[in-house]
This record gives C-alpha cells, structure tokens and sequence, in this order.
C-alpha cells in the first residue's frame, strides 16, 4: 500500500511536466479542481499519507510537497499570465483620440526680447563675464565725454539723444556709459556684461526709441584683438551654431580703436546671398573694438598697463531675425496676438 | 557719400571690379554697396538723325519722325516739343531696357506705329528731369552705340563713411584708400604749385583765426553763365547734386573731387570791394541763398563784405551775392573753416549741407589752394572768363604732430607678429611720414587730410585695417574675474518675470515716458517725475513713477482688438527725482482682467484673491518668506484702487508694493470697461529683502497627523484673515496647517451670516496624536472663536 503510494507519487512527479498550461480562467479552474480541489489528485494522496509506514513518511511527505508546489507553481504561473494577457488585451483593444485638443496649464510667456537678452546674457555670464547694470538716465560725462565723444564732435550724431533739461541729464543713448561706470568702481582686471535699456530719439520701422542692448568688455594686462576676435567667436557658435562664420571689419565708435564692426555669415540663407542680408551673405551682429586709451585714461587705468576690449550689441535685432519680425515697433505694443507666439 | 566708379578711374589705377572695390573697401572700414550699375544698360541705344517730322493725324502734342540710324529708316512718334529735322538723337531701339525701367516695345501710339523711342536726358539716366529730347553733337557717327561716345555706363557706389573719415568724403579721398588697398597708382595732382597772383582792387581780412585759419579767394573776370557740359552734370547727377549753372557747378564738382568745399560770388555784390571774416554781431540776420532769414548767435562765423553778411562761413552762401543768369565777374573761396565752428553754426540753424558736413568733418587745410585752382580751370574751361588774382590768407601753417609709434605696441595691441618694415609699408602706402627713431620704435606723420589719426592707437588700427582683421589669428583668453562685482538683480528679476509667466501672465515692454495726463488721471502719487524733452512726441513728457499707466495701454489696446480675458506684466525701472538726483528702481507689476478662468474642464474664480495667491507663491520664491497683505493707512489708501478692495504687500516690516482691484473710474480714462486687478512692487525692494541666511529646514514628522473639518457661521462683514489667525494661535506646536476650503453665504444659513470651512492638521512632533487629544484642541478652538468672532459651530 505505501509502497504503492510512493509509486504513485513517482508516477505524478512525471506527469507534472506535461500538464498542459493553461489558457484561460476555464482551463485554469479544471486544473486547480483536479490536482488541488476538494477530490483532487493531491489531496486524495494526501489522506493515504496516514497509513504509510513511519519510516517512509519522510520520503512520501517529500514527494507529495513536491508535487504540490509543482502544480501550485504552474496555476500561479498560468493566474498571472491569464492578468497579463487580460490588461494587455483591454489595453490593445481599447479606442482612444489623441487628436482631441490638449489641455493647456494657463501659462503666459516671456517677451521675446527678454527671452534673447537672457540667451546672450547666459551664453556670456558661462563663458566669466559678470554681469553688472548701469542707470538710465545718464550724465553727458558717461554717456559721451568719458567715451570719447568730445563736445562739438560729428560722432554725436550717431546718437540722437534724449534730454532731460531740468536735471541736465540724459537717458543713456546705449549701455556703454556702463563701462566707465564700472571701471571707477571696481577698477581692472574686470569683465563685465552689462544688459539694459536704451534710449535714442528716433522712430521708424527699424528704429524705437526705447530698445536694449548688451555691452560687454574686459580689462586685462595684455588683452589684444585676437582675444577679442576669439571671445565674439565663441559667442557667436553659441548663439548661431559652430559652423556660422564670423567676420570683422574695420569702423568708427569713440571708445574703441581699432574698431570693429563684425558680421556673421547670414542665418538664414548660410552666406549664399537673400533677402534677410540683401545678398551680402552677411549679417551686421555687433560692434566691437579695443578699449580706447583716452576711455582707459578717464578712468585712471593706465593703457600702457592695462588693455581691453569691448563690444555692444542691439537686442531688437538680433529677436527681428531670429523671429523674422519685420516692424521693430510690434515689441512695444504689446499686440497679444504677438506675444502669445513666443 | 556716392562715388561713380568710372570718375573714380580718372585718379587711380587699381584694376578692380566694382565688386572687388566695393568689398575691398568694406574690408578696409569703408562699407560699401554697389546702389545702381548701368552696365549693359544703353545696349540698344543708338545715335540716330532726325530726317523728318510730321504732324500726327489725330493728336496735337505728339509727332510722326523718321530717324536714319545708319543702315535704318525708324518710324517714332515723339512726344517732345524739340524735336526737330537733322537733329543728332539718342535713339532707343525695340528691345532697349533703359535705366529707368523702361522697356521699348513696338507699339502703336493713337494708330501711328513706333519703333523706338528718342530719349530724354531724364530717360536715359543722365539728370533728373529734363525738357525735351536731348541733342547730341553733330560729328558722332549715326548706329553708333551712345555709350561709345558718352561716359554712361558707370556703376554708383554707396559708402558710409564713419565720422571720423571726413577725409574720404570725395573722389579723390576714396581714391587714396583704393591705391593703398590695391597698391594701385594714384594720379593726383601736386597740392603745392604756383596759386596765381595778388589780387587787386580787392582785400580780405580774416578777423577770427581760429574759426578761419585759411581763408583764399580768386577773381575771375568775364564768365559767362550758362547749363555745365553733359559729362559734369551726369556726374554730378550721379553724385546726387543738383546741377545749376556752369559755375556753381564747377564749385560743387571740384567738392565732390577733392573734398573741399567752393563758394563762388557775385563779384557785385560784394560792397566796397572787401571780404571780411568774422563773428555775427548779437542779433544779426541773415538770408541764406534758400531764402531762409536767420538770427544768428554771436560766435556764428560769417563772411561779410564791407557792411552786411554774404555767406555763413562753412555753410551756406547767402541770397544777396549768389551767381546770377547775368553775373560776369566772380570771387571764389576756397577755406579751412575750424570743425567745431562750422558745427555750432550749422546745429544752431538746423541746417546741414554738403558743405558743412564735410568742414565738421574736417578737410585737408593744405589742399585748400589747389581746389581753388581747379574750380577756376573748370570755370575757364565751361564759362570762359579770366583769372584775376588769388591771395591766400594763412597766417598760421598747419602742421601734423609726430606720433611716437612703437611696434611692440602694434603687436600687444593686435596679437600679430609684424615687422618694423612691414608696418612701415603699411602706413607709407597711406600717405603716411614715418621716420625711424630706434629699434622698432618710430616718429610718424599723419598727411594733413587726416584729422582723425592724433595718437599711437589711431596709427595701430590703419596697419590693422590694412593687414586685414581677417588676419588677425583668434585667440581665446581667459577672463579675469573682480570679487567686489556682485551681478545686481538681473538674475533675480529674470527668475520672477519667469515665475509669472509660469502663473499665467505674458510680459509686456513699454515705454519709460508717459503722458504726464496719465499720471495725474490715476492719482499716483507719492513720486516726483523727472520731466524729459521728447522730440517724437511731445505729450509723452515725463518719465514714469509707475508701471500702471503703461499695463493700463497695453491693457486697453488688447481690450480694444476683442481679448476678453488678459493677464499682462513687465519688469522695468521707474523713475523719481530727488533734489538734483534722479531715483531708479526695478518695479514688478502686472494686471489681469477679473472674472472666471476655464482650466482643463475647471472653472477658477480670477480676481483679488487669485492675484494675492500669485504673489504669495512668487514672493515666497523669491524672498524666502511668506508675504502679508495689510490694509493700508487711509493717507496711503490709492484712489485708483477699490476703497476696501486694496493692500499693502509687505516681507517682514517692509512694505515694497500694492495691490488691488483697479476702480472703475480709473479704468475708464482708458476707455476699460472691464474690471480689473492689479499689483505693483518694488523688484528691488523685493530682492533685497531675501536675507543673506538661510532659513534650515524644518524635519519631516515622524508621527502621522490626523485632519479636522471644522465649518464655522459668523456674521458676514466678519474677516476670515482674523479667525483664522484665533484657530492657529490656539496652539501653534500642534496645527500644522489650517486652510479655508469653503466660503458660503445663501439660503442655507441665516441671513447676515456666512459660513467658513476650515480644514485642519494637527500634528504633534513628539507622539502619535490621539483622538481626544484631538478633540480636546477642536473645543479649545471653537471656545475661543465663539469668544473672540462671535463665530459658532455650523451644525
């Protein structure tokens, strides 16, 4: 009897392997009542473990613990299977419209000239410039006289300036005065950006007379123009792409000499010629230049000590062409129409 | 400046393209552009002979003709009242596009069929306007090609030239820069020959030398006025000057050539046979040849004869000695006026002319006789007459300083590695006089047209500009750094305008000046403005105190185009005066419409309390602490703002803003019909405010809390704000948290009450909190609300 039992035990440790797995709940039921179930195989074994002989309990006990996670291996295995399949299928099975609109957190939006401003002022603070800010309402000293624009000079015109007469001020025709201003302050080695509003008594299409722009310099024993060259380079790839060239030509600002003004191969056609740079190839991106000894001087920086170089760039621009807006006065508008594109 | 190219030719051999030129020259600091090119564009004109005119059968003021163009017989009809039979014409043939875009077709006119067209001056490019179809000389072989004969076929350059190169603003200026670009010849004349003899019956007195320090004058006896040869007037049409009569135009082209200007007068008019050179006396006026009437200031330069003014010196000659139809003898200046003078005189008037733009700029002081001479030989050449004397007033030579050049200096300055010879060659080509000093080290002399090269750097930017900034290899520095420089609030300002626009709001820019109207229309008070004088527009007078008026435009203006719901802000300073300083701060302020906003399926209340929410997150970000909301002393109380509906924004004891909803009378002085909300503050204030410690971190429970619901009536005019502050302040260890989740006023609570829901948690840091500890802390908060608000439980 015992030994017949452990026989059948042996018998159902074979069969174990090819129990089919089961495919659906159904099938899964039938096992369970079959091996587990109140008459099934298992416990029906199970009751005959009372007349088996004490000294071959422990193998039939073996055998029958065996069998049964075997069997209770292959029912847990098929119940997570069967869930499995089941999600997936419901999953697969389902409709669902993406094309139905999304639903938008309220957010509002920068202003496209404050998303450039911060790009470059980024770009430029990463590469050691600190940034420093100046005010607007400006004496003549900074804005002109310690720039090198001598009184009575023709350069004056490039600037056309807007006075405030009771104060005997005015509001800063560019960001430069900041450069002065901070060499007072701190004195040199210096590295300064210097971001703001500027002011210039002129309105057109192409011309506000509020707009910003970005002044940047250094101040150094032994800077020359091929640092210069190198730092507008690296902005530029920055801002542009590595493979936007840069080129500097000779011009005219007081503050610096030699002076420079540097274009960039044109961003929207790559330098083959369009509308965008009036088929040059080339756009005007900022004006740059070495310190002029005169600017060093008025500062009390001695220039045969110290050198540096410097550069400023209008921010209108640079958003008018990388949004191809084409009418400077939409940035002070405020159309929402507009700013909600950006 | 314009420059032709083929007047140009006459002065340098350079070999160049007009493109080439025209990039060269960019390269070298002259930008310039190609702006018109008449290559090409006479192809299909031809020289022609009139044989015969007809009447048109059915038009008055058009005729039949037929042209010989060698070899052709043409049919044209033509338009023009000169035409006439044997005339030499220029002939546009079926096909010719002409320089003004015309295009010449066959075609009928009124039936009469037209095979061509006989051109004006004006059609073919050559003026600006002009009467009737233009004759040419007899001799010219008929089918030639015009341009063959005529100079036509020119390309005009555009440069810009900076201020700083008054010098180029001529043929010849430009002619310098393309020999030492090119390394092309330069024909110009000898600046120092023989000028002529003294001049009798004639005398001048320069009385300011500073203002004059060169003044000449040549007589010429016997011209005959009349129109200038069609070669000076395509040039000068070219140039952009209007051509007038053969001497006038003799002084303007020479101006154009060697860059000095010319005046030539009526020798008649000149009383008393005597020029003077001196000051306006106070009060003095004067008739400049536009028939403009002056006051002039007292050191405005004037060229006077015995008793009256006849010519704004630098300027603009006068309208009593201008050369006439009828003027026979002439007196031509020819000047070094002082830069700074001419400036002064011509700013005061509000006038520039191609004169005083290039005396401010500065002209070459030595060149002044040789331009004379010129404009006497053309005035010879085009209207006959006579030289009659010359004298030169010049008391003072004019004389370049030597500038000490160093090439170490060269090399420092520009990261190259030039050779004392190379630089050397570089400034020779220029004109420059460099006299070797030691090694390396140089006395250089500018030419005496530069009055822009005064030290060492102006000489090292002409040898880099002729190396080629393309030549100057790149190089990377590393940049020094100050630790005295904090980077301002920048950053700061940035991170809130990003915080608002993440809370729903778009930025706005708006102008730094208002209409004063606006300011005073609102009531803001408290800031003196700083007055400005606006040019553009005279009502926008005054820099702003406040951010509102312009969110209340911009507000308005997107009102206007049908945007119903808005939220706008800016960032930007805001200005007041203070004694003879003007005071500058960063204000934050934004706007919003009130009502209800749709958010995914959601309807969210927009108004006061939405904006306060705002600000208590933003601020909380930005200051590291919770702002308070505080009802403001009446004598603060804005009157652009709700009675009730307005608070102070404070961090710790420092008030740095306002907020509110926006009274209706304010808003409509800008036409808003819409109710609206609104906060301003001090961004600088605000930023300043986040102390320099940090605040630590408060630890996480360890024990669970539990949650109490807690629905209170209280009478209706009761402030939630104080209830709430009872609730904490009954134990501030345990309630962690206590937050309005419900305000109800209606049907279901009696009238004059309202009902306020507050959710609780309590925790205890120490232990687990047990329920009647809980309990006992909800009867402690009800005594106390019940005592202090009247408030009781809503069962």
């Amino acid at each position: 009897m015992a030994a017949d039992l452990i026989a059948r035990l042996l018998e159902l440790k074979g069969q174990v392997p090819s129990i089919p797995f089961p495919k659906d709940e159904r099938e899964l039921d039938a096992l369970r009542v079959r091996y587990l179930g109140k008459s099934g195989v298992i416990p029906l074994l199970s009751r005959e473990m009372a007349g088996v002989p004490k000294e071959q309990k422990p193998e039939a006990g073996k055998l029958l613990q065996e069998a049964r996670a075997a069997v209770e291996t292959i029912i847990n295995d098929a119940t997570q299977k069967i869930k499995v399949d089941k999600i997936q299928k419901d999953i697969d099975g389902e409709f669902f419209d993406i094309t139905l609109p999304g639903a938008e957190p309220a957010f509002g939006a920068r202003h496209p000239l404050s998303v450039v401003m911060d790009d470059i002022v980024g770009i430029f603070t990463s590469m050691g410039f600190q940034i420093e800010e100046g005010p607007e309402v400006e004496s003549d000293y900074y804005n002109f006289e310690a720039l090198n624009f001598p009184p009575d000079h023709p350069a004056r015109d490039m600037q056309d300036t807007f006075h405030l007469p009771d104060i005997k001020r005015l509001l800063r025709t560019h960001t430069s005065p900041v450069q002065p201003r901070a060499m007072a302050r701190y004195g040199p080695p210096l590295s300064v950006i210097a971001p703001g509003k500027v002011y210039r008594c002129d309105s057109d299409i192409t011309h506000s007379p509020v707009f910003h722009q970005i002044e940047g310099f250094t101040i150094d024993r032994k800077v020359t123009m091929g640092d210069l060259k190198g730092t507008l380079q690296t902005f530029i790839h920055r801002l542009y792409g590595p493979r936007t060239k840069v080129r500097l030509r000779p011009s005219f600002f007081p503050f610096v000499e030699p002076g420079a003004e540097v274009d960039v191969s044109c961003v929207i056609c790559g330098g083959k010629g369009c509308r965008v740079c009036k088929n040059t190839g080339w756009l005007e991106v900022l004006g740059a230049g070495m310190i002029h000894p005169n600017v060093l001087k008025f500062s009390n920086i001695d220039p045969d000590q110290w050198s540096g170089f410097a550069f400023g760039m209008g921010i209108e621009r640079l958003a008018m062409r990388k949004y191809g807006v084409d009418d400077i006065r939409l940035f002070f508008e405020n159309d929402m129409r507009f700013l909600r594109q950006f | 400046m314009r420059l032709s190219y083929l007047w140009l030719n006459d002065w340098v051999e350079h070999g160049l393209s007009p493109e080439l030129l025209a990039a060269g020259l960019t390269s070298a600091g002259l930008e310039t552009n190609i702006v018109r090119d008449l290559r090409g564009a006479y192809d299909n004109v031809v020289v022609g002979r009139v044989l015969s005119v007809s009447p048109h059968p059915d038009a008055d003021n058009i005729r039949i003709t037929e042209v010989d163009i060698n070899g052709a017989t043409l049919q044209i009809v033509c338009g023009a009242p000169n035409v006439a039979p044997d005339q030499r014409v220029a002939v546009a043939r079926i096909g010719a596009k002409l320089p003004n875009g015309m295009v010449i077709e066959k075609r009928k006119l009124r039936g009469v069929e037209s095979s061509g067209m006989i051109c004006s001056e004006a059609e073919l490019g050559i003026s600006a306007e002009s009467n009737g179809i233009m004759t040419l000389e007899p001799g010219i072989p008929l089918g030639a090609k015009l341009a063959n004969h005529y100079e036509l076929e020119d390309v005009i350059l555009e440069i810009d030239i900076t201020p700083n190169r008054g010098d180029c603003l001529s043929v010849w200026g430009a002619a310098r820069e393309v020999a030492a670009i090119s390394g092309g010849k330069l024909r110009l004349p000898d600046p120092m020959q023989e000028w002529g003899t003294g001049l009798e019956n004639f005398s001048v007195y320069v009385e300011n030398n500073d203002g004059c320090p060169r003044y000449t004058a040549r007589a010429i006896r016997g011209v005959t006025v009349g129109p200038s040869p069609l070669k000076v007037r395509r040039r000068l049409f070219a140039a952009g000057v209007r051509p007038i009569n053969n001497v006038v135009d003799a002084t303007n082209y020479i101006m154009l050539e060697t860059g000095h200007p010319l005046h030539a007068f009526d020798r008649r008019d000149l009383q008393d046979s005597r020029i003077i050179v001196r000051n306006a006396r106070p009060g003095e006026r004067f008739t400049t040849l536009d028939g403009k009437v002056h006051e002039l200031a007292a050191d405005a330069l004037l060229i006077a004869d015995a008793h009256r003014g006849v010519a704004l010196a630098g300027v603009m000659g006068g309208l009593n000695s201008e050369v006439k139809p009828d003027t026979t003898d002439i007196i031509l200046e020819a000047a070094y006026f002082d830069p700074v003078c001419v400036r002064k005189t011509a700013k005061a008037l509000g006038v520039s002319t191609e004169s005083s733009y290039r005396f401010e700029r500065g002209v070459d002081p030595r060149g002044v006789p040789l331009a004379s001479l010129l404009a006497a030989r053309m005035i010879g050449a085009s209207a006959g007459g006579t030289p009659d004397g010359f004298v030169d007033v010049y008391p003072m030579q004019w004389q370049a300083p030597a500038i000490r050049l160093r090439t170490t200096k060269v090399n420092d300055t520009l990261g190259l590695i030039l050779s004392g010879q190379q630089v050397l060659n570089y400034l020779g080509s220029l004109g420059f006089d460099c006299k070797m000093e030691g090694d390396g080290l140089f006395a250089v002399t500018a030419p005496s047209w530069r009055h822009d090269i005064k030290i060492e750097t102006d000489i090292i930017e002409e040898v880099a500009r002729l190396h080629g900034y393309a030549n100057i290899p790149a190089t990377t520095p590393r940049l020094a750094q100050h630790e005295a420089v904090e980077g301002g609030t920048y950053r700061a300002r940035s991170r809130m305008a990003d915080l608002l626009a993440a809370a729903g709001f778009y930025e706005t820019l708006n102008y730094s000046f208002i209409n004063p109207a606006w300011r005073i229309g609102l009531g803001l008070a408290g800031k003196e403005p700083v007055p400005m004088e606006n040019r553009i527009n005279a009502d926008l007078c005054e820099l702003r105190t406040a951010l509102l008026p312009g969110l209340l435009g911009a507000a308005a203006l997107n009102l206007r185009k049908g945007e119903e719901t808005l939220s706008l802000f800016e960032t930007g300073t805001v200005f007041s005066r203070a004694v003879n300083e003007v005071r500058e701060e960063f204000h934050c302020a934004a706007i919003m419409t009130a009502g209800e906003d749709e958010l995914l399926g959601a309807s969210i209340p927009r108004g006061f309390h939405r904006l306060k929410g705002i600000l208590q997150k933003v601020i909380k970000a930005l200051a590291g602490t919770e702002p308070a909301f505080v009802r403001p002393a009446d004598a603060v109380r804005r009157q652009y703002l709700y009675t009730h509906r307005q608070a102070e924004i404070r961090v710790g004891e420092t008030v740095i803003g306002v907020m509110g909803q926006m009274h209706p009378l304010a808003l409509q002085q800008f036409d808003i019909e819409a109710p609206m909300v609104y906060f301003e503050l001090s961004a600088d204030a605000l930023i300043q405010s986040r102390g320099k410690e940090n605040t630590p971190m408060e630890p996480l429970p360890r024990f669970p809390g539990i949650k109490r619901d807690l629905a209170l009536l209280v009478d209706e005019r009761t402030e939630a704000g104080g209830i709430m502050e009872t609730i904490i302040g009954t134990d501030r260890a345990l309630i962690r948290h206590c937050r309005l989740f419900d305000l109800y006023q209606g049907p279901q609570v009696p009238a004059g009450k309202k009902s306020l829901a507050f959710r609780l948690l309590i925790q205890n840091p120490e232990q687990t909190l047990t329920d009647k500890a809980g309990d006992d802390l909800m009867a402690a908060i009800l005594q106390r609300v019940g005592q202090r608000h009247g408030a009781e439980l809503r069962m």
